[in-house]
């Protein structure tokens, strides 16, 4: 393959990938960020408790 | 003493403990820091896989903007530019094996240290996104 072309799909392929690990790095924070939420008021409903 | 203890024994799970200047030290970043340096250079001069045409300044410019971030980060105690560059270090070493991939082929020695590099540099990421202890305020 001629290398500028294939600088070019490399570059951006390489790029696409990176966006995809933000991405999945993102939505793990987001869930666990829900998660501690949840226990976090799972918690609360235990202290009330008599 | 216990203060001690608590500070080199009991860490998060992307650091030793270990400090250098003040700053933890960080091997993975580091190791990741000299690939993205030697990199640049052997692209900057021609010398790297992409041949001595654009392609290599590009991509000597990518990994140059890569190490700038994790030293940078590093130095200046910034989380988050660190952990931009070990994104863009995964980035750069993609794009590398791609490349060699397309066309060197599969029996180019290359293709196989690449990929093993960028999947380093997005688990680094990975963890340093997860690690609780580096949600510090301001960073």
């Amino acid at each position: 393959m001629d290398p500028s072309v294939a600088g070019a799909i490399s570059v951006v392929s390489g790029g696409v990938l990176a966006v995809l690990l933000a991405i999945a790095a993102y939505i793990q924070a987001k869930a666990k960020a829900i998660a501690e939420h949840a226990a976090h008021h799972h918690d609360e409903d235990e202290d009330e408790e008599p | 003493m216990t203060a001690w203890f608590r500070r080199v024994l009991v860490h998060s799970g992307t650091e030793l403990g270990w400090t250098f200047a003040g700053r933890p030290v960080k091997p993975v970043a580091f190791g990741l820091t000299l690939i993205m340096l030697g990199l640049c250079a052997y692209n900057a001069l021609g010398l790297g896989a992409f041949g001595d045409g654009v392609e290599a300044v590009v991509y000597a410019v990518l990994s140059g903007v890569a190490a700038v971030l994790l030293v940078w980060g590093w130095i200046g105690r910034r989380q988050r530019l660190a952990e931009w560059g070990l994104l863009m270090a995964c980035w750069v070493l993609a794009t590398r094996a791609l490349f060699i991939l397309m066309v060197d082929g599969i029996s180019e020695r290359g293709v196989v240290l690449s990929p093993g590099c960028a999947v380093i540099a997005g688990g680094a990421y990975l963890l340093e996104k997860a690690d609780p202890l580096n949600r510090r305020p301001g960073s």
